[in-house]
């Protein structure tokens, strides 16, 4: 294979992630390398730079990367296959014909085209550098709104959960909470036992 | 032969003066220390940090150099100081000057003109400008130089130039004026008041430009000129979209935009209105309507937005209430 022209400093080995992708969006073509690299940051939530055969072995054993797309670090990474290595580190289900058939490359590219990760293409087009430091960049932006979305319905059932204690146990008149008299609770005093309670901890 | 005299005589005398000047220095600072130019950059900034903080434009002043480092013409003039960083995570490295390697950046550290700057994964930092009304968080994933800043009387010029990543930027008032801009390799982000404004920049989909609370921005395509003025809750996005993604976000607009965006001469044109010599123009005439905007609503919002910014100048303070973003 003819190696692409690309900048010289572009191949420079990087020192930092900060740096890895600083250079990566001067490369013309993105290498398999590189993809390994960029996606096992965002499998690890770190920016640790570590090398790229073990980045691709991590992602193997994981699912997130195929062993069937060798390993041949050097090779220029397809659009398809960053698209299926980003659909499986973020969990994407997909519609009815990914569930259906399972991931394919194909339709993970459709995937992340609709979830605006990606822009449309083929899956067999080369990934320049600069749209592999995007895609990276929105996905983890992607990653970082679920788990924000999932901790808020988390707070929320639970906040759900301890409202109806917390009205039940005034309401009932009664010690639902032993720790605490009905009566102490409706003049809003602290409850005796606390300060005791907290006492021994404090000496 | 005469030249070559002259040759060793010149190197001699080239020799000659750092010896001198070492002899005149304290012991501590030593040859080593002036051989190491970006060393020298980064140290400086430190060394002021004890001793100022209180005046924004003190910077720029204790950064120049002395005048007999300036004659001795071995350490070129270091850039002045343009902004203190702050708030850093994670990985982010900078470096002085093209030529000059790349360190990490920590907290506190003062950039100078020039300086590159890029981030890592979820790495952030955040650029406290010397001229006291310009706050810019470097986002994750971001390369980014700052490109000028140069007080101008009683105006302060800005342009940080971005080829990847994003940047949130708070412009606020001071008591400069700031003329503050971002320029990325497709278009230039200017802002016209009082703004928390957001950019991005991607390499396959292009720009992506927010304001998120209030004020007025605007945006050049680079290429053509043309020029987009962007309210809250509008997003500027590289030039045509797909009908998907207009049907998904109705705010989105193009910087080429056939509604909103408009030459100056075609601005100036629309503010004024078509007016004929009875009053303003009917509907049927070209862009003219009873209404303001030639009937169209977006347009309509955009006048009646520039208006109320304009009338308040750069530094505009009234805020628009049904179009902040809660």
């Amino acid at each position: 294979m003819v190696p692409l022209a690309r900048p010289a400093f572009a191949d420079t080995p990087a020192q930092s992630d900060a740096r890895f992708f600083m250079l990566l969006s001067h490369k013309n073509v993105a290498t398999m390398g590189d993809g390994y690299q960029a996606v096992a940051m965002l499998v690890r939530h770190e920016g640790a730079l570590t090398d790229p055969a073990e980045c691709r072995k991590m992602l193997v054993g994981r699912n997130v990367a195929r062993a069937t797309w060798g390993d041949d670090l050097q090779a220029p990474l397809p659009k398809g296959r960053l698209a299926y290595m980003v659909c499986q580190a973020l969990g994407v289900k997909g519609g009815l014909t990914m569930r259906l058939f399972g991931p394919t490359e194909r339709y993970c590219l459709f995937e992340c085209q609709y979830l605006e990760l990606m822009v449309g293409g083929a899956q067999y087009q080369h990934c320049p550098g600069g749209e592999l430091v995007s895609v990276i960049d929105r996905a983890d932006q992607y990653q970082l709104d679920q788990a924000g979305a999932a901790a808020t319905t988390a707070k929320a059932e639970a906040a759900d959960e301890t409202k109806p204690s917390a009205t039940v146990a005034p309401a009932a008149g009664e010690t639902a909470d032993k720790d605490k008299p009905a009566a102490d609770a409706a003049e809003d005093k602290p409850a005796p036992d606390a300060t005791p309670a907290v006492k021994p901890e404090t000496e | 032969m005469k030249i070559l005299m002259g040759l060793a005589a010149l190197l001699l005398a080239l020799s000659w003066q750092p010896a001198q000047l070492a002899a005149q220095d304290a012991p501590a600072a030593d040859a080593p220390a002036k051989e190491d130019a970006p060393a020298d950059t980064g140290e400086a900034p430190k060394a002021d940090e004890a001793a100022k903080d209180d005046d924004a434009k003190a910077a720029d002043t204790k950064a120049e150099p002395a005048d007999d480092d300036q004659q001795a013409g071995k350490t070129p003039e270091p850039a002045p100081i343009v902004c203190t960083v702050k708030d850093v995570s994670r990985t982010v490295e900078w470096r002085p000057s093209k030529d000059a390697d790349w360190q990490p950046l920590t907290d506190g550290d003062k950039l100078p003109l020039g300086a590159d700057l890029c981030t890592g994964f979820r790495a952030k930092c955040t650029l406290v400008f010397v001229d006291e009304s310009s706050v810019v968080e470097v986002l994750p994933l971001t390369t980014l130089r700052i490109g000028e800043f140069e007080r101008q009387g009683e105006k302060v010029r800005t342009r940080l130039y971005l080829m990847q990543g994003g940047t949130d930027s708070v412009v606020e008032k001071s008591r400069f004026k700031s003329d503050f801009a971002i320029v990325t390799p497709e278009i230039t982000m200017a802002v016209r008041g009082t703004n928390n404004i957001g950019l991005r920049q991607y390499w396959d989909r292009g720009p992506l430009v927010t304001l998120s609370i209030r004020g007025l921005i605007v945006v050049f395509d680079n290429r053509n000129g043309r020029v987009q003025y962007v309210m809250p809750r509008n997003v500027v996005t590289r030039g045509l979209n797909t009908p998907i993604q207009n049907l998904k976000f109705n705010s989105v607009v193009p910087v080429f935009d056939v509604h909103g965006g408009v030459t100056v001469a075609e601005l100036m044109s629309l503010l004024n209105g078509p007016r004929g010599i009875v009053g303003p123009g009917s509907g049927n005439a070209p862009g003219g309507s009873n209404l303001p905007g030639g009937g169209n609503p977006r347009r309509a919002q955009l006048i009646k937005y520039i208006n109320t910014h304009t009338n308040t100048g750069t530094e505009c303070e009234v805020i628009v209430h049904e179009w902040e973003v809660e």
